[in-house]
């Protein structure tokens, strides 16, 4: 299909010889925000991270079967693991800014994946930094380090770093986690104005952040995906009782 | 288990029951004063209005709070959302019943005994329809909630028959019109209890099935020539 951007097909994981994903089916519509929630230990965040095969930077861990990105195999052992983490980003539950100035946190990776010139490099941090709905808050302090922000502006850096690059695809694990409920609205928005360009997977344990954020609704359940939907079915009539349990914190 | 939800819910099921229960009463008094001529029970009814009244208010922010503090989602969020409008409905039968009783009212202070048509068979339909809708809603049982919106073409056949014999008599010598427009409007206020009713049974569909069922069109060719020969007046 033409609107869909990764597809996962009888994805299963593992660490060491422990299976912990099953036969996961799911496919990722471009431009859309899709959430996936499940308990803790449900294999949401194993899921995501085989998008982008950051799960092969740790020992004993593995997957098989399928996942394809504009139709195309990511497991395939020619792919380009610098171009597939471009076009895949990924932002993390704790932000994670380099020890190094505001500025260099994003000119970095542009200069390991682009040649530009330094007025193109300052352009670009710049632009990054608006999308990320920061500019206003660090333009005065660019060549301050990226650690001494505060928690909520150090998360939209890492946001600002991984669209500079510009990706295809945003993969985002619980980004509002540790983060206040006013910045969580700001990070939310940000999320919402990024849609229009990229492809966002968002796991989340905030059920209203799922609902009120994206378009599609993964639900799984102990390594599986139990039901898969728009975001406005699931959680007004999910089809499944589990989901319906879980929604609505019946789960015993 | 949230216990901080579920005690909620049992407080709002106890204090909608409770309305259910005065609503109930008060279309049951109506048809017994109908029947009685009973002044004083018309005045009850009168008076417990005030009560449905206030309850309304009171469900409904004790609904909004719900929505705000647990802020629920799935058959939870239906559940509140239909609770907030099976609310509104009962307190609209509520009015349609004081409606009814000031016409009553004003037919006993007439001169006269006038009882053009029979209006007890359609009193009597539309208490068992409210029965229905109230036992579909506090029972979740989409069977009887189908029972009730199929019932809603039997009353309005009612008032339409009701309205042609009244028509009739209009035009006849020297007609009583004030009594006769008093049984005119009952009839009218007891079509939309029924119409009340349907709307509490497509609520309890609406909860269990997670569907929005009002306004799809009728689909018996013959009900479709039933609604065009329908007169266009309102009173």
């Amino acid at each position: 299909m033409e609107n869909i951007k990764i597809e996962a097909r009888n994805l299963n994981f593992y660490y060491n010889d422990h299976p912990v994903l099953f036969e996961n089916h799911l496919q990722i519509e471009t431009n859309k925000i899709t959430a996936i929630i499940g308990p803790s230990g449900c294999g949401k965040s194993t899921h995501l991270r085989t998008y982008n095969r950051i799960f092969e930077l740790y020992r004993g861990q593995r997957a098989t079967g399928e996942v394809l990105l504009d139709g195309k195999s990511i497991f395939a052992p020619d792919v380009n693991l610098l171009e597939l983490r471009r076009k895949v980003g990924m932002i993390f539950q704790k932000p994670t800014p380099f020890p190094m100035s505001v500025f260099e946190n994003i000119a970095y990776p542009l200069r390991l994946h682009f040649r530009l010139s330094k007025s193109e490099i300052a352009d670009r941090v710049e632009a990054s930094l608006r999308q990320a709905s920061v500019w206003e808050e660090v333009k005065d302090k660019l060549h301050a380090g990226g650690t001494a922000l505060s928690g909520g502006q150090q998360q939209r850096l890492c946001i600002a770093r991984a669209i500079a690059v510009e990706p295809e695809v945003l993969l985002m694990d619980e980004p509002t986690s540790a983060i206040d409920p006013v910045v969580t609205s700001q990070i939310e928005e940000t999320v919402s104005e990024l849609k229009k360009r990229f492809t966002i997977v968002i796991v989340t344990h905030n059920m209203q952040q799922a609902s009120r954020l994206s378009d599609n609704t993964a639900f799984f359940y102990k390594g599986r995906i139990v039901e898969f939907g728009s975001t406005e079915q699931i959680f007004t009539n999910p089809k499944e009782k589990k989901t319906e349990d879980y929604l609505t914190g019946r789960f015993s | 288990m949230r216990t901080h939800w579920e005690q909620e819910m049992i407080i709002l099921k106890k204090a909608v029951a409770k309305q259910a229960e005065r609503v109930e009463w008060a279309v049951h008094q109506s048809l017994n004063a109908l029947e009685q001529k009973n002044v004083n029970l018309l005045l009850d009814i009168i008076g417990q209005d005030d009560e449905i009244d206030r309850e309304e208010v009171r469900l409904e922010e004790e609904c909004l709070k719900v929505l705000a503090l647990h802020q629920p989602v799935a058959g939870d969020l239906r559940y509140i959302i239909t609770l907030l409008k099976v609310n509104t409905e009962l307190e609209r039968i509520g009015d349609l019943a004081v409606n009814v009783v000031e016409r009553m009212m004003n037919l006993l202070a007439l001169r006269g005994e006038t009882r053009p048509i029979d209006m007890i068979p359609m009193f009597q339909e539309v208490f068992q329809m409210l029965k229905k809708a109230l036992d579909a809603f506090l029972g979740r049982d989409c069977f009887t909630a189908s029972q009730v919106v199929s019932l809603d073409d039997q009353v309005d056949r009612l008032h339409q028959n009701n309205y042609h014999t009244i028509l009739q008599k209009l035009k006849g010598e020297d007609p009583p019109v004030e009594a006769l427009l008093d049984w005119l409007n009952i009839s009218r206020n007891l079509e939309r209890m029924a119409d009340c009713c349907t709307n509490i049974g497509e609520d309890v569909l609406y909860l269990e099935q997670g569907k929005i069922l009002r306004h799809i069109p009728a689909v018996s060719p013959d009900e479709n020539e039933q609604e065009e020969s329908w007169p266009v007046k309102e009173y």
